[in-house]
């Protein structure tokens, strides 16, 4: 409980405010700002629980439309817009999971993925292949496709910038930049409890 | 291997040897363990991880969205937002802009300012009538007219040195002639005795050659007050 009230969720900056007003307000044309604010952390959400690419790509559609349709309901005293949308996400997730006759999803299952039960181990959440996609979708896809090409295609640091054409110091940075971003988004994950507040 | 940030070592080029070195050194430093048991996670995803990890583009788009706004709305907007909502430098150049356009309105409804008759350069060029003290008025009260005659004649009065009337009367210009006494036009002077009006002229000015001021209550009506306190020099 003390954790519970440590955690409390932070003001919302300007930015976040000003896209609140804007979607209370029905402009047609904040959903893509907030897409492009929030769509990654909600796609990587949808990716690590469905577990399918094009499941998590039509899922996210839903979510949005959703996030639309109930803007005017969005209440900022409540809950800041990434929580918000992230708690549709993992409804939306829950739905999908349950409609899907051939692939069963045990009850507690369920029950970790509306947030209760214990996450798993660090280490296990690590090495799942769809919490490293989870991950990745948070990167910008500069920053994502330098680890790509250090960590699939095996470049060297030096054969990245030559195909880039970039500077081998440039290269460097954004490449420690982008693994320090993925460590920061886990510690945030794991520390992440049930003391966030909810739409 | 004196670099001691976790990143920086994961992403350079490590021999075999510095990553067997790294692993072993990773069993005492926690953080390094993480950058390292992360790195592996990254080495050991596949295609489909790095292709799904891509954020598919959004293909719902509300009715409205992305439309272009007419000009004037792009004034009114703000920048982060299509709701028409009005910014401060918008704010104070439309009150800018009232505030000369009202500024204008009252210059005219007034009649304009002292300079103001100027532009009417006909009126202005006409042979001036001087004013002069009568009665009790003040030493220093006195004044000129000016007038043109014909179907759109007009007179243009300018007054120094009365006294304000205030809400108790008035001051009422008079064109005398031929034993026949007409009223051309009334006024009030500011705080600091000065006074311009314009009126126009009905009569002919050859047929009524004197002009008088008078003080006028509203117990007098219409008629002459007989308290003048300015006249036209040439008369009696």
């Amino acid at each position: 409980m003390l954790q519970s009230v440590q955690r409390r969720r932070q003001p919302p900056d300007r930015e976040e405010r000003r896209l609140a007003r804007r979607l209370r307000r029905r402009d047609p044309d904040v959903l893509a700002d907030l897409y492009r604010q929030y769509g990654s952390a909600s796609y990587g959400v949808l990716l690590r629980t469905l577990r399918d690419r094009d499941a998590a790509d039509d899922v996210q559609q839903q979510v949005f439309a959703e996030v639309w349709k109930r803007g005017e309901q969005y209440d900022p005293e409540r809950a800041g817009l990434l929580t918000w949308i992230l708690t549709i996400a993992r409804s939306r997730a829950i739905d999908h999971l349950r409609r899907r006759v051939p692939e069963p999803v045990s009850s507690d299952e369920l029950v970790r993925l509306a947030g209760g039960g214990d996450a798993p181990a660090d280490t296990d959440r690590v090495l799942d292949r769809w919490h490293v996609a989870e991950l990745l979708a948070v990167l910008p896809d500069h920053e994502r496709e330098l680890l790509r090409l250090r960590f699939y295609e095996e470049l060297s640091q030096t054969e990245i910038a030559a195909r880039l054409d970039l500077p081998l110091g440039t290269v460097k940075a954004r490449m420690v930049r982008a693994l320090r971003k993925l460590r920061e988004h886990l510690d945030a994950a794991d520390g992440a409890g049930p003391g966030e507040a909810t739409a | 291997m004196s670099r001691q940030d976790p990143e920086e070592l994961l992403v350079g080029d490590l021999t075999p040897d510095e990553l067997t070195a790294m692993r072993g050194r990773a069993a005492n430093d926690p953080d390094l363990a993480a950058a390292l048991s992360l790195a592996e996670a990254l080495s050991a995803a596949d295609a489909d991880v790095w292709r799904a990890a891509e954020t598919p583009s959004l293909r719902f788009a509300p009715d409205g969205a992305g439309r272009e706004l007419p000009v004037w709305s792009r004034l009114c907007i703000r920048s982060d937002a299509r709701q028409h909502s009005v910014g401060a430098p918008f704010v104070t150049a439309l009150a800018t802009v009232l505030l000369v356009v009202g500024l204008g309105a009252g210059f005219l409804l007034r009649g304009g300012l002292d300079g103001g008759p100027e532009t009417d350069t006909r009126l202005e060029a006409a042979a001036p009538v001087s004013l002069v003290r009568a009665g009790t008025a003040p030493v220093d009260a006195g004044g000129v007219a000016r007038m043109v005659a014909g179907g759109d004649g007009r007179m243009v009065v300018r007054v120094h040195g009365l006294p304000p009337t205030g809400d108790r009367g008035w001051y009422q210009v008079w064109m005398h002639g031929s034993g026949r006494t007409v009223s051309v036009g009334n006024f009030r002077v500011r705080a600091d005795g000065t006074g311009v009006v314009k009126m126009p002229l009905r009569v002919d000015p050859r047929r009524y050659p004197a002009m008088d001021v008078t003080l006028q209550t509203p117990a007098d009506g219409n008629r002459h007050s007989g308290v003048s306190v300015l006249r036209s020099s040439g008369a009696a």
